[in-house]
């Protein structure tokens, strides 16, 4: 495909994901950290997310299934999560953690059960969009040199 | 080591030192954190160990177990830069132990933490933290603290000045200290305009 046409794509896609608030700033300085000597930096630190975030789900998952709920528990593994969504510059994802977190500090069980589907379904839905993006921009790379 | 040597050689300047690298131990139990700061440091162009707990950290200076330093490891770091929330050992806790080593405690330390919450940044100034950053960290956050704590000299090369001793030393309290740091940093947080003189009074 056509260089110039692959680079609009990512140009396009990359501005909408920042308009539309998926994306923030820590995520620019993630893409400036990326250079010659670390060319797939943006790849590597979104992978470590999706690897950490796997367990933190997992861990909340588990945490909200318990009799009685460990709201303590909850906090600190929400409190995890938002924390590399925040590194990331994962806006959204962000966002709903800190919902989260009020229904966890108010110990409302059915708050939190209701909160984290929404954290799962932002969580989702960036990581798709993410996975299409740095896709392109990959395919964008290879094209510059052929 | 550069801390070390500077001291032995009560003074700066010499034309026979070599040019070195800061190195830093960063500390943070996050993934993703880690990578981020790792990856920051070396853009300063500093060495940097990375490790993931308190205890690592500890033992990476050679201070676990209460035991005192005799591994060469600790001599060689120039700056502590750990996050605060961990389990097992906060970067507070860590903070302490460092400051509690009378090899160690001269080994700037700096706290990060994602929340912004002025009594854990005092507590953490009153045992002894150098500075205290917000995350998420930002490029620029690491290069202020690695150019106030380093500073380049005649014939070259960069050493790490520890600011605490400068300043007991010569009892000159206005030069670059870390109130004016942090107090730029939690008002800037909080949305207020302000105005720091160079000296670093408000």
């Amino acid at each position: 495909m056509n260089r110039n046409r692959l680079q609009h794509q990512v140009a396009c896609m990359r501005k909408s994901l920042f308009d539309q608030g998926y994306l923030d700033e820590p995520f620019i300085q993630l893409e400036e950290l990326q250079d010659d000597a670390n060319p797939n930096f943006v790849q590597e630190i979104v992978t470590l997310f999706y690897t950490d975030s796997a367990r933190l789900i997992q861990n909340i998952e588990h945490a909200l299934n318990s009799r009685p709920i460990d709201f303590n528990k909850l906090d600190d593994y929400m409190h995890q999560f938002k924390g590399s969504s925040s590194s990331i510059g994962a806006k959204k994802v962000t966002n709903e953690c800190t919902v989260f977190r009020e229904y966890c500090s108010a110990e409302n069980a059915e708050g939190c059960i209701r909160s984290f589907q929404q954290v799962k379904q932002e969580y989702a839905i960036l990581r798709r969009k993410l996975e299409v993006y740095l896709q392109m921009v990959g395919q964008a790379a290879v094209s510059q040199t052929a | 080591m550069a801390v070390r040597r500077a001291e032995e050689m009560g003074g700066y300047g010499h034309s026979d030192f070599e040019t070195e690298e800061v190195h830093v131990l960063a500390v943070d139990d996050s993934l993703v954190d880690r990578k981020v700061i790792e990856r920051l440091l070396k853009n300063t162009s500093c060495k940097v160990t990375a490790v993931d707990s308190g205890r690592r950290a500890l033992q990476f200076l050679g201070l676990d177990d209460d035991k005192e330093a005799n591994g060469f490891n600790g001599l060689k770091v120039g700056l502590i830069i750990t996050d605060y929330s961990m389990p097992r050992m906060t970067g507070y806790e860590l903070l302490s132990k460092v400051m509690e080593s009378s090899v160690f405690r001269e080994i700037p330390v700096v706290i990060m933490s994602s929340e912004n919450i002025i009594t854990r940044i005092d507590r953490c100034l009153e045992e002894g933290a150098e500075d205290f950053i917000v995350k998420p960290v930002k490029l620029s956050d690491v290069k202020r603290i690695i150019d106030y704590m380093t500073a380049d000299f005649v014939g070259g090369g960069r050493r790490v000045i520890n600011k605490r001793k400068l300043r007991d030393d010569s009892g000159d309290r206005s030069s670059l200290s870390p109130p004016y740091t942090i107090i730029s940093i939690f008002i800037v947080n909080t949305g207020f305009s302000h105005q720091t003189s160079q000296n670093g009074k408000l």
